[in-house]
């Protein structure tokens, strides 16, 4: 039986890309995010989720997402987190760069 | 109180509580997974990581606003502040001080030169007389005819004649009520308020008309006569006052700023003079109104080929050596407390710029002292941007404290020096803290801080973050460059204060040997008063039989022990009784303009000795030596002296006043002491005559005795009334006080010298201080391996603070040559003492480097002793 896949550390410069993925369908929260992108790479991608608050932060004063107060699963007050309608241009964005990044790399590091 | 006000920002973020709820989620998540409660804590708390990082990189990473950036470093700031007190808290003392003094100085400045006079165009307003420097005279009058020869030059709009003294043109006002007074007037030619662009506050100007020979006679008020003596009656115009006993009628009152000549009380018109028509009779200096267009060095070459063509239509009245002097009316205002402030302001702003040095090499001590902190810092991520702009701010912070006390300590000064300064520095009692002293002191805080904040910035670009992160931050990089810029620092400190205190030992011995310098007059107890008489009906006769029956009666009163009198007393004014002579056995021999002039003096019998003025040789006055007897004169022991050295002897050789052949010959019976009578610091020759052989008037009264100054003031007024009731006597003061009055320029510059180098000294004192303490603290295991190895204690003395010292030298050194150079442009401020006087010089370095080797000795001394076990296991 082949070894599961070593989890690899997220990408610089992608995490703002995921985040803004995730949050396509509707609001979550910080947490949320995270565990997401975690199952949605089938827990390959390590997310930081120390690293998260900064980029939401980035994000949210770049006017991509905004944030309201609602109660969590947990029954605190958290931060849910959706896209503004600028977010949502950036997600499209952020597919086609990354398509054509991805297709570039990959016939970069095909073998010789 | 400003991270509370921070953390405040923090939780309206929000960022606290969606932590806590991230970690809460976490925690769920372990809990069922089937973890205890402890393991599912812990691995929440691994999986988010440490909040606080969170937090710090939140907040690099976001995109700050202005006032929160600002709030931020603010906090960072005091909280730095806080941590090193005692550092920061001195950095803003001396910068207090720094700021506070040049503020105090530039609003003297502002008030005294800088504030416009109550005259438009002030600097379109000429004051003209010329000199003769082949003669040696510094101030040639002129006479009223040269008016009509000034007014057809085309530089000039307007131009009007006034006396070049205040002293002469008293008049007696008799109030009506009470004793009279003598006020100081001022005739003028009658566009003298045009010419200064003013119009009296009420009534009317001087017309052509008023200037007529037998014209009526008017006045015009200052605004403190008609407020003092005529209780600011509106109706006074047109009233007719009594002047000298006679009717004159007041056709205006100025307005209350009005006061040129400086210390007038009244205005005459000066064309009502018969002399008017006499160029020899040169009592004069011109003021003019330059029309738009005209340059200084045009107006100043219209005016020099003017004189030159008079000195060609006139040559028996003017010389050809005879130079045009044209200086603009703010400078003449102004004279020589112009050079006395400039000085002091530069001083000021050197205190300041050591100040600023100073404080900087603190801050700069203490980003040394955070190399660590900022490498750490910026290896975590924080742009050197905002390292930068925390130290700025740091520096900011400072100066802002800096200026807000040491504005305060400005207001507080000036306060002091207009109450203590000398009343001839004209409208020094006006200096406030006024706007433009704010914006001056913001200027100088703003210096501060860019100092301040440029020595620490200037350090962490040079800074090795690896080298100093690997080598753990005691002897690393960075260091060098930073002790580099700390002497450089402590060079520049030391060659300012140099520079101060050679000026200011400079301005003290000559303040010492004008004190000590013999002026002539034995005896400061005398007290002096003009007594010029005043009136209609005075022969020359009845005002020597006024003086011969006044000084009889003050002699044989009870407490008075000498009574004379005397034309013009010691230090009333630059300007005196100037007379050119020439000796019997050299007759003939000059052209006029190339004989000697001597102060001339006339004198009762009795005056030298009243004064003090020993006579050393023949004999003194006597009332028989009449108008009909042989005249006869005193003259000064430094004339006897040429005389002697030219194979003569002073007795009973004969001069005239001048070189017609009808003037009369005097001849010497005394030789007198020299005697100051312009300046403490001015020499020149005396000639005394006889009252009673010359119609020139004594005016003044000096009496010595054993009662106080103020008995023997109302003394002679008693015996005045007695005589003449309408008389007045004016200007009461002893001979000290004229000599101390004389020095007071001088002695207020130098005491405020004296203020800015010391606290200089102690800068740089400090200076040395904190490098050497600074370099210590991180060779403390170098030093204590070093005494541990068994260096000898004076060795390692030399090496700590010769390195420093070295810095002090050159410092000094540069400071030197400045002083040099400064001391030669002020020289004329100087008296007994050259610039580069060597004994001044070496005494201000060794002075200087003694304190400097003391303050570095001090930290080196206690870091020698101190044990090595303790130093080498603290680590």
């Amino acid at each position: 039986m082949a070894a599961p896949p070593k989890p690899v550390d997220i990408l610089q410069g992608t995490l703002n890309m995921m985040i803004l993925q995730i949050l396509l369908p509707g609001k979550a929260n910080g947490y949320e995010i995270a565990k997401l992108i975690e199952q949605r790479s089938d827990e390959l991608l390590q997310v930081d989720h120390g690293s998260l608050y900064p980029a939401l932060r980035r994000l949210e004063s770049k006017q991509l997402i905004k944030a309201e107060y609602e109660v969590s699963p947990t029954n605190r007050r958290a931060r849910y987190y959706s896209l503004t309608p600028a977010g949502r241009k950036q997600v499209a964005l952020e597919h086609s760069r990354w398509q054509t990044l991805v297709h570039a790399i990959t016939r970069v590091m095909r073998p010789a | 109180m400003l991270s509370r006000l921070f953390h405040l920002f923090r939780n309206n973020r929000g960022l606290d509580a969606e932590l806590a709820d991230h970690l809460a989620q976490l925690k769920q998540e372990r809990l069922d997974a089937g973890d205890t409660p402890d393991q599912a804590e812990l691995y929440a708390r691994r999986r988010l990581g440490n909040p606080a990082r969170i937090h710090e990189d939140v907040y690099e990473s976001t995109p700050l606003q202005p006032l929160e950036t600002a709030l931020r470093h603010a906090s960072f700031a005091l909280r730095t502040f806080r941590r090193n007190g005692s550092a920061y808290l001195f950095a803003i003392a001396i910068l207090t001080l720094g700021i506070g003094m040049s503020v105090t100085m530039f609003s003297l400045v502002q008030a005294v030169l800088l504030k416009p006079l109550p005259f438009p165009d002030q600097d379109a307003i000429q004051v003209i007389w010329k000199q003769d420097q082949v003669a040696g005279v510094a101030l040639v009058e002129l006479a009223y005819p040269e008016l009509g020869d000034l007014q057809a030059l085309k530089a000039f709009d307007s131009v009007a004649l006034m006396p070049t003294t205040l002293y002469g043109y008293g008049r007696v006002l008799d109030t009506g009520h009470g004793d009279p007074v003598q006020l100081e007037s001022t005739p003028v030619s009658h566009d003298f308020f045009r010419v200064l662009g003013i119009k009296p506050a009420l009534g009317r100007d001087f017309t052509d008309a008023d200037e007529q020979v037998n014209a009526a006679p008017v006045v015009i008020l200052s605004d403190h006569v008609w407020r003092t003596y005529f209780s600011a009656d509106p109706a006074i115009l047109g009233r007719q006052i009594r002047l000298n006993g006679a009717g004159v009628t007041v056709i205006g009152v100025t307005a209350p700023a009005i006061d040129f000549p400086r210390g007038v009380d009244i205005w005459l018109p000066l064309g009502v003079n018969p002399m008017k028509e006499r160029r020899g009779a040169t009592y004069l200096q011109a003021i003019a109104r330059s029309r738009p267009g005209y340059s200084a060095s045009a107006i100043q070459a219209q005016v020099a080929s003017l004189f030159q063509r008079q000195a060609r239509d006139y040559p028996q009245f003017y010389s050809k050596s005879q130079k045009a002097v044209v200086t603009p009316l703010p400078q003449y205002w102004t004279g020589s407390a112009r050079i006395h402030l400039w000085i002091s302001l530069g001083a000021s702003l050197l205190l300041l710029l050591a100040a600023c040095i100073c404080a900087s090499n603190l801050f700069l001590s203490r980003a040394l002292a955070r190399r660590r902190e900022i490498a750490t810092r910026t290896s975590l991520g924080a742009a050197p941007r905002h390292i930068l702009a925390q130290f700025a701010v740091e520096g900011l912070t400072a100066a802002i404290l800096a200026a807000v006390s040491g504005t305060l300590l400005a207001a507080a000064l000036i306060r002091l020096l207009v109450l203590w300064a000398p009343a001839d520095i004209p409208r020094l009692t006006e200096a406030t803290l006024d706007p433009r002293g704010l914006a001056f002191a913001l200027a100088t805080a703003a210096l501060a801080a860019l100092v301040c904040s440029f020595a620490p910035a200037w350090l962490i670009t040079r800074l090795d973050l690896d080298a100093l992160l690997r080598e753990g931050g005691q002897r690393t990089a960075g260091s060098r460059t930073g002790k580099r810029l700390q002497r450089v620092f402590v060079m520049a400190q030391t060659a300012a204060t140099v520079l101060l205190l050679s000026l200011c030992v400079l301005l003290v011995v000559s303040y010492r040997a004008m004190l000590h310098t013999d002026v002539g007059f034995a005896n400061r107890d005398t007290v002096t008063m003009n007594l010029a008489l005043r009136g209609d009906g005075f022969t020359p006769q009845s005002r020597d039989d006024f003086y011969t029956r006044l000084l009889e009666k003050l002699r044989t009163a009870p407490g008075v022990t000498h009574a004379g009198a005397v034309l013009l007393r010691p230090f009333e004014g630059n300007v005196g009784w100037d007379l050119r002579y020439e000796f019997d056995f050299e007759a003939g021999r000059h052209r006029n303009e190339e004989l000697p002039s001597a102060n001339y003096e006339v004198v009762t019998p009795g005056y030298l000795a009243t004064v003090g003025t020993p006579l050393l040789e023949g004999r003194d006055f006597r009332l028989t030596d009449f108008e009909k007897a042989e005249p006869v004169v005193i003259i000064s022991n430094n004339l006897a002296r040429q005389l002697r050295k030219s194979g003569h002897d002073p007795l009973g050789l004969r001069l005239r006043f001048g070189r017609r052949p009808d003037d009369v010959w005097w001849k010497v019976i005394g030789v007198a002491a020299e005697a100051r009578y312009r300046r403490v610091t001015e020499t020149g020759v005396d000639l005394y005559v006889n009252y009673l052989q010359t119609g020139i008037p004594t005016n003044y009264v000096v009496v010595r005795g054993t009662r106080p100054t103020h008995e023997l003031v109302a003394l002679v007024r008693q015996a005045t009334a007695e005589i003449d009731p309408r008389q007045a006597i004016a200007g009461t003061a002893t001979l000290g006080e004229l000599i101390e009055k004389d020095t007071a320029r001088h002695r207020f510059n130098m005491i405020l010298l004296l203020w800015f180098a010391a606290c200089a000294v102690i800068l740089a004192a400090a200076g040395v201080y904190s490098v050497i303490t600074e370099s210590l603290a991180v060779r403390t295991r170098e030093i204590a391996l070093k005494v541990a190895l068994g260096a000898g204690r004076r060795r390692l003395l030399l090496e700590i603070t010769g390195s420093a010292l070295i810095f002090v030298v050159v410092g000094e050194l540069a400071g030197l040559v400045a002083a040099y150079g400064a001391g030669r442009a002020a020289e004329d401020l100087l008296y007994t003492v050259t610039a580069a006087d060597p004994l001044v010089l070496a005494s201000v370095f060794a002075f200087l480097f003694l304190v400097s080797a003391a303050a570095a000795l001090k930290p080196a001394w206690t870091a020698a002793q101190s044990d090595p076990r303790s130093a080498l296991q603290s680590d």
